[in-house]
């Protein structure tokens, strides 16, 4: 093929596309343009953090997964990491101040650590980060606070029963002695516990914070310290155990020397028992009626009574405020100190229930909905347990607490709750008791707010302005349409005849009588037609009637008039057509080229 | 309106509900309400592109109408949203 062939190719190609963007039409176009559109869309979407899922995905600043940071966005670590670091570094110095001796040292430092963790869990709840990384460490290290706050107590605990040691010892307080012996057994159990769960932390604390390159050097140091702690209070307590016998004996020894050593002995009956159960505690001394006989349960004071005519002495104790498992029980009469009497205490499942009444405290405006929430605690087998606190939470948050009455029974309040729809319960967790925890079954609530009421006036309205949203939307296109000249039917037509060559007055005239009684648009619409029609009367067999007002002023082109009539046929497309009112200068405009035109044309002179 | 304008309008929109539809996907945030009131702009973008000044083919009017329902769901779920704002 010759270039000489191409051309022609070329040209027709270049023709078509031409062809093709002049039949584009303008909503096409804006339906091309949706394409950019939806591109640029892409683009602001792609640097969304959600849409991705690599490992290394929080690498650069514009992609952030969190769940590679195990929901731990970048502003929120921003906040959290420091009080993450500072309460690793808080431990060291309690555990620390209490190795070295220093309790009130210790003390201040445990306050800060406290501070620390506080000020934790309060960003953890604010930035609602429960489910992340930092609320598993926040979980975490509120029980090492706890764990610390029990060693100091425990510490401080042992220091006490030194006192009490020394002071029983000179005092010659055999039973009591014993009392301190068994408290310090049941006090290194406690510590050892204690320890366990805090070594037994360890592991998940260290590796969670190394996630996040924190330092925990203190915190593991503050572990070995509590061990320090542990074996030297351990330590202490078993030279304790090892020395205190011989003591008692020492005593009794002198006080049998004197005549003041009663044969005593002691049980429990029966020697099982739960929670509201009672326990007769008794046993036989032998010594002049009313004598003192005291009654130690865990090394702690029981009770005092006195012994019968016969020698025997009787409590009655009845099972409540003492944890489940076996305990050991003993009774003294001066010297004399009983065998030591096991009994146990087994664990009982309780029940608690809920029935809540609602009542506005405060204003129609100002409401302060109040919860009257009441109920019984009993365990399994009906037992009313009294004088424990009851929580009452709402939304699973503690509300308010309120403690059981003789019978069980437990009144809270629960005031100033949310309008919506709330759930209820009731927990009840035992402190010292031999009882499960239990919850009772959920009661749902509809707090009243004025939204609640004002809810139907608001869907009306809403649906209200949609309807008439809809309404107009779909009326606007006939309200355009609904120009007077179409409401009204015109009248009809004048017959204006005209003479072969009229002279301007002559065409002024017949243009004012097209135009009379009649608005403007159909004084234009006449005056397009009256011409169009003398045009095709001046042009035999061309059919002029038949053409669009384009083709009409296309055809006289050449003619000396052409941008009178091409002048006219645009007032007319854009009254006729475009639907828009004619203004004075349109209908002036119309009418002088009306004339000009028909008082000019002259026939096929005309092209 | 000619049937290629009406097939490139159906396209058009088609396209809009899958993008609409595949970022929800992705944000993991599948809203119905949200999906309905991007459909429902789409649409009347789409409506009003393809309308002509001087006359209504017959499926113009009708797809009005669909409009027309769907400003009343917007007009509903405009209210459910600030039903739901004002109990917070």
């Amino acid at each position: 093929m010759t270039p000489s062939d191409w051309w022609p190719r070329l040209a027709d190609r270049l023709a078509a596309l031409r062809g093709t963007a002049a039949s584009l039409r303008r909503d096409r176009l804006a339906a091309y343009a949706l394409v950019p559109l939806v591109l640029a869309l892409l683009l602001v979407f792609a640097g969304q953090a959600l849409l991705y899922d690599a490992a290394d995905a929080a690498r650069t600043p514009y992609h952030e997964d969190v769940r590679v940071t195990g929901g731990l966005s970048r502003e929120d670590g921003a906040l959290v990491l420091p009080e993450w670091a500072s309460s690793l570094n808080a431990t060291g110095p309690v555990t620390l101040d209490i190795k070295l001796g220093d309790l009130d040292a210790a003390a201040a430092s445990l306050e800060a650590y406290l501070r620390s963790g506080r000020s934790l869990s309060g960003l953890v709840f604010r930035l609602d980060a429960s489910e992340t990384d930092v609320g598993e460490y926040n979980g975490l290290n509120s029980r090492n606070m706890q764990s610390l706050l029990q060693l100091l107590n425990q510490t401080e605990e042992f220091d006490r029963l030194e006192t009490l040691e020394v002071q029983y010892r000179d005092a010659g307080d055999a039973a009591n002695l014993r009392a301190v012996q068994l408290r310090g057994e049941e006090l290194r159990a406690a510590l050892l516990a204690n320890y366990a769960g805090y070594a037994g932390r360890r592991d998940d604390v260290v590796n969670l914070s190394e996630r996040y390159d924190l330092d925990t050097a203190a915190y593991e140091q503050s572990v070995l310290d509590f061990q320090a702690i542990v074996e030297a209070l351990t330590g202490r307590q078993e030279a304790r155990a090892a020395a205190l016998p011989a003591e008692i004996r020492e005593i009794q020894d002198a006080a049998r020397a004197v005549g003041g050593l009663p044969p005593i002995t002691f049980e429990v009956v029966p020697a099982r028992g739960g929670y509201g159960d009672v326990l007769e505690m008794r046993g036989t001394v032998s010594a002049p009626a009313g004598t003192g006989v005291t009654i130690f349960a865990d090394g702690r004071l029981l009770a005092g009574v006195v012994s019968g005519a016969d020698g025997r002495f009787r409590f009655p104790y009845r099972v409540e405020r003492i944890e489940a498992g076996r305990h050991a029980a003993y009774a003294s009469a001066g010297a004399a100190i009983s065998e030591d009497a096991a009994f146990t205490i087994d664990e009982r499942n309780t029940t608690l229930d809920l029935a809540v009444s609602l009542e506005n405290e405060g204003w129609l405006v100002v409401p302060n909905w109040t919860a009257y929430c009441t109920g019984v605690l009993e365990t399994e087998d009906g037992v009313p347990v009294r004088d424990v606190p009851v929580e009452v939470d709402v939304e699973e948050w503690w509300w308010n607490d309120g403690t059981t009455g003789e019978d069980g029974a437990y009144r809270v309040n629960a005031t100033n709750l949310e309008p919506g729809r709330q759930n209820l319960t009731a927990w009840f967790y035992p402190d010292e008791e031999p009882l499960n925890w239990t919850v009772s079954a959920p009661v749902e609530l509809e707090v009243p707010s004025l939204a609640g009421a004002l809810a139907p006036l608001l869907y009306l309205a809403g649906l209200g302005l949609a309807g008439l949203g809809a309404v107009l939307y779909l009326r606007r296109r006939r309200a355009g349409e609904a120009v007077p000249a179409r409401a009204r039917a015109p009248p009809p037509e004048p017959v204006v005849e005209l003479p072969p060559a009229p002279t301007p007055e002559e065409a002024a005239a017949a243009a004012d009588l097209l135009g009379a009684g009649v608005d403007g648009r159909e004084t234009i619409t006449r005056l397009y037609r009256r011409l169009a029609r003398e045009l095709d009367s001046r042009h035999p067999r061309e059919f002029l009637q038949s053409f669009t007002p384009r083709e009409l002023a296309a055809r006289f082109a050449a003619a000396p008039w052409s941008a009178e009539l091409a002048a006219l046929v645009a007032v007319h497309e854009r009254v006729r057509y475009a639907g828009r009112a004619p203004t004075e200068e349109d209908i002036h405009l119309a009418r002088e080229t009306f004339i000009r035109v028909i008082s000019e044309s002259e026939g096929r002179a005309d092209g | 309106m000619n049937p290629r304008s009406r097939v490139t309008v159906v396209v058009v929109l088609l396209v809009w509900c899958l993008v609409v539809a595949a970022f929800m996907l992705l944000n993991r945030a599948l809203d119905l309400e949200v999906f309905f009131v991007l459909v429902l702009i789409g649409m009347l973008v789409l409506v009003e592109l393809a309308d002509t000044a001087t006359v209504q083919p017959g499926h113009l009017r009708r797809v009005k109408y669909v409009v027309a329902a769907g400003v009343l769901v917007f007009g509903w779920i405009v209210a459910s949203k600030v039903m739901e704002i004002l109990a917070r």
